[in-house]
């Protein structure tokens, strides 16, 4: 029985010249979205790594200098573009892509996309994961907003029930047919995003790539499980419409602002004003109220002590390599505070986001489509952190080479080539995918309970199917 | 008329939520604009208060004669930092735009425009791609979801329900009925709404008392108003076909997903893709080579001091020395550099010059284009904040670098005949002048779309 209902359906909605022509509206745009995407995914991914590689070759063809001067001329890391940012740019445009690693500091990521883009950004941009998570809901919901109320409106409702089927293999059918009348439509522009990602990076992706697909479909199916239920409640298919459309506008682009500018009136970001002046603090008095200066003191005498000399300059070693070992280790965990409050402030932002994805589906969605694309606000922090270890592996290697291959006091020591290439190589790791993953429980929550709720209603829906109209 | 169709849209339940929804809406916006550059506000506050604490006791050093303040070398290119602030335009919370994006202060030094063109300030991109939540997002996006509700149904409704048969039995013509309806309902959403972006204004802190303020803010009205009347017409022009009122109502947010969603974003995509931004990554790079370049002359200006100074060799050079050499770096920095900034001034000129030519086909593109205009924050306005402390900088630092070549120090006189900076506002008149034909183009779709309407409406059948 649901069998029949469901290739009725099937067949109804594949016949309808308004189902055709939205499914091919959207394979426009989402061709459109892909291509443009594409490209810029190829510009920018030859562009970052021939970058990278210049600033290394700069790096290695310094020349000789004293190991500090190398560290104030310092090295930048540059942020690899992933290949499923082209389906879902997440915060991309809104991270910087390189960071000056130098000596002493930690630095921003620097050149913002969305700097150099029209005011009109702001409205959203058009990607693969908007059409997703946007344009293909309202077609879901265009689909079978009139599912129950336009067979009650047209008497057919009555009739089929007559002929024996059960309100919920009628609905089970209706979600069936329209459901994979949907997948059906929306199969080509699915294989060509899937070809695409496979010819831009062989199989690495793949296995996000299937949990992206499981993901959107799940919201797909709660999408059409709302509108069948409406459609099943509603006193008219106008007013079926009309519900479905505001709780899609709603829940696609008000909640979403609202929460995020919310989040942002209740727990504001530091300015960069304040970051600075708080690290200055830091560093003058150090964090655990011993300056870094006797931080310095206390380690001469300790020095003097072993090697049983009076003066620096007997020591075997170059004791200024010391002081900036020491002042690199106060300056890290002053930076690590800081840091640690800005990123804080904004993960409550972000919590508050997050709770108000009860309201909002789509913004669960969201969540987790950035995570695993790869574009994720904590894909940013996994680069500035991975960028910020290997700044500090390299001024240790600086420092110690100071220290231990010169002579206090030795300011003509220099270093060469050698040195420069033994600091190693940056390069950009995504974070595996078991990792965003589990960042997703609570928006995967979220997405599970309204799944069971909509299941829910729908039941208690179809027990109470009203059969006549109004 | 009005009150009989005020009772009507009651009864439906429907109008006076959408319409109070929409107030509460645009109050709620403005509250949030208003939070946000506060904000700014305190922090631009603040900055004045350094600086000018910091003046003060620079002033103080020098007529007490410590080096560090009367060395313009030292005080220019390593402690005295000019902030050079963009004021909150007097519509600036009712349409964030870039607002919160691009920076609104600069730290203006001797050394070159480069050291502050390129710093960002640390923000939540979650928050900054989800897209702000301000008045000019409610009237664009939320407006004509209000109106459509309101006016779907405006002629298959009454058809349906066989009202219109029985309007016309009794004398009154088709068009005039529902033309007459379709105003009273205009009146109403019009009223509420220049009654809430009024409330929004004030919640918002805009100076309606002054010409800065009001001015902008009545051509606020008129944007709003146009485009709410735009979206009328289309409902009506939607109407005047026989159809049931269902399909009007996809019909209606068919265009409003193509006139608000997808016509923006392919007009944002068509600029920044034909006159594509030059590369950030770049940029990096070329500083880099400059910044090495120079450091090269700087080497060269070391050795040549210590030939001059033989005497001076295996020491430091005296501060003086040193100060001119950092000078000369720098202004050799900046000089390479600022071809290459400019670039990137060029590129968005010529993206903003092709979005102004887009703009016309979506109505939705126009009405925000010319609300952020009016607000200053459609990017014009910073463009110019950033041309005016590119300008200041050039003043700023010739002022400690010409003091340094001849050798001058500085006192409390120079102290007080530095450069400030103020942001030179662009005038109102101007800002209205850029609005004005985007303004008449829409005046003009709505007068087009209504008489299309209006002769469709005449054939149309009562029944």
């Amino acid at each position: 029985m649901i069998a029949t209902v469901a290739r009725k359906e099937f067949r109804g909605a594949l016949r309808d010249g308004r189902v055709r022509a939205g499914a091919l509206v959207l394979l426009v745009l989402g061709l459109a979205a892909l291509a443009s995407a594409a490209a810029r995914y190829a510009d920018v991914s030859a562009e970052r790594a021939a970058a990278q590689a210049l600033i290394q070759e700069q790096w290695t063809a310094q020349g000789e200098k004293n190991p500090h001067s190398a560290a104030h001329y310092g090295i930048y890391a540059f942020r690899a573009a992933l290949p499923l940012g082209f389906f879902d740019p997440g915060v991309s445009s809104y991270e910087g892509v390189s960071i000056w690693l130098e000596a002493h500091k930690r630095n921003f990521a620097i050149g913002r996309p969305a700097d150099d883009m029209t005011a009109l950004v702001r409205f959203g941009e058009l990607s693969l994961a908007f059409v997703f998570q946007a344009l293909v809901p309202l077609g879901l919901i265009l689909m079978a907003y009139a599912a129950f109320s336009g067979e009650r409106e047209g008497g057919t409702l009555r009739q089929l029930l007559a002929s024996g089927v059960t309100p919920a293999q009628l609905f089970l059918g209706k979600f069936v047919g329209l459901g994979g009348a949907a997948l059906l439509l929306l199969a080509p522009l699915l294989a060509v995003c899937l070809a695409a990602l496979v010819y831009a990076s062989g199989t690495t992706w793949l296995p996000a790539a299937l949990v992206l697909l499981l993901v959107y479909g799940v919201y797909g199916a709660l999408v059409l499980l709302l509108s069948l239920t409406v459609s099943a409640r509603a006193s008219s298919s106008q007013a079926a419409l009309l519900v479905l459309l505001a709780f899609w506008a709603v829940v696609t682009f008000v909640v979403p602002r609202v929460a995020a500018d919310l989040g942002r009136s209740l727990e504001p970001t530091p300015t960069a004003g304040d970051f600075q002046r708080g690290v200055d603090a830091d560093l003058a008095t150090g964090l655990d109220g011993e300056s870094p200066a006797a931080k310095v003191e206390k380690r001469r005498q300790q020095l003097l002590k072993l090697y049983k000399v009076e003066r620096e300059q007997d020591l075997p070693i170059n004791f200024q390599g010391i002081v900036f070992g020491i002042q690199d280790d106060v300056g890290n965990a002053v930076y690590d505070k800081h840091f640690g409050i800005l990123e804080r402030a904004v993960d409550r932002q972000v919590d508050v986001f997050e709770a108000a994805s009860v309201l909002s589906p789509r913004m669960a969605l969201a969540l987790i489509s950035q995570e695993v694309a790869g574009t994720s606000l904590q894909h940013q922090r996994w680069f500035e952190r991975g960028a910020e270890q290997f700044r500090r592996r390299l001024m240790d290697i600086l420092n110690r080479d100071i220290a231990i291959n010169s002579r206090t006091g030795q300011a003509d020591y220099r270093a060469g080539a050698e040195l420069w290439r033994r600091t190693g190589e940056y390069r950009y790791e995504p974070e595996p995918l078991a990792e965003s993953l589990a960042r997703c429980a609570a928006p995967l929550t979220v997405l599970v309970l309204w799944l069971a709720v909509l299941v829910g209603a729908s039941v208690v829906t179809t027990r109470h199917l009203k059969v006549l109209a109004a | 008329m009005l009150r009989r169709e005020w009772q009507l849209l009651r009864r439906e339940g429907l109008a006076p939520w959408a319409l109070v929804a929409l107030a509460l809406l645009l109050l709620a916006a403005a509250l949030n604009g208003r939070a946000l550059l506060g904000a700014h506000g305190a922090t631009a506050a603040a900055l004045q208060e350094e600086t000018e604490s910091t003046l003060k006791a620079l002033a103080d050093q020098a007529a007490r004669g410590v080096p560090t303040a009367t060395s313009p070398g030292a005080v220019g290119y390593s402690v005295l930092a000019e902030p050079a602030l963009l004021p909150r335009a007097p519509l600036g919370a009712l349409a964030i735009g870039q607002g919160d994006l691009l920076p609104f202060h600069y730290a203006v030094t001797a050394r070159g425009p480069y050291t502050f063109l390129t710093r960002t300030e640390p923000d939540n991109s979650l928050r900054l791609a989800t897209g702000n939540f301000d008045a000019a997002f409610v009237i664009v996006w939320l407006l004509p979801l209000v109106v459509i509700a309101l006016s779907f149904g405006i002629v298959s409704a009454e058809r349906e329900r066989g009202v219109l048969a029985i309007a016309v039995v009794s004398g009154t013509s088709a068009p005039r009925f529902v033309v007459g309806k379709l105003l009273a309902r205009a009146a109403l959403v019009v009223g509420a709404l220049w009654v809430a972006i009024v409330a929004a204004a004030l919640v918002a802190g805009v100076p309606v008392g002054r010409p800065e303020g009001a001015l902008p803010l009545l051509a606020w009205l008129v944007v709003a108003t146009l485009y709410a009347a735009f979206w009328f017409a289309l409902a009506l022009w939607v109407n005047a076909v026989p159809r049931s009122s269902d399909q009007n109502a996809s019909l209606l947010a068919g265009a409003w997903l193509v006139l608000v969603i997808l016509a923006p974003a392919l007009t944002n995509l068509a600029a920044t893709t034909v006159f594509a931004a030059p590369s950030r990554v770049e940029l990096t790079t070329e500083l880099r080579e400059a910044t090495e370049a120079a450091d090269r002359e700087a080497a060269a200006d070391r050795d040549q001091y210590f030939f001059d100074h033989p005497e001076m060799q295996g020491g430091e050079m005296d501060r003086t020395a040193y100060f001119q050499s950092v000078a000369r770096t720098e202004a050799s920095i900046s000089k390479a550099m600022a071809p290459l900034l400019e670039r990137f001034e060029v590129q968005a000129l010529r993206q903003q010059g092709l979005v102004e030519v887009l703009q016309y086909l979506s109505p939705a593109t126009l009405a925000w284009q010319s609300l952020t205009a009016l607000a200053g924050s459609d990017g014009a306005r910073h463009r110019e904040f950033r041309a005016q402390a590119v300008a200041f900088q050039g003043g700023w630092s010739e002022f400690f670098a010409s003091r340094l070549m001849r050798g001058a120090s500085l006192g409390p006189a120079d102290y007080a005949a530095l450069p400030r900076f103020r942001f030179a506002e662009p005038a109102t008149a101007s800002v209205l002048a850029r609005v004005a034909l985007p303004l008449a183009v829409l005046a003009l779709l709505v007068a087009l779309l209504a008489w299309l309407a209006l002769r469709r409406l005449r054939r149309l059948p009562v029944t």
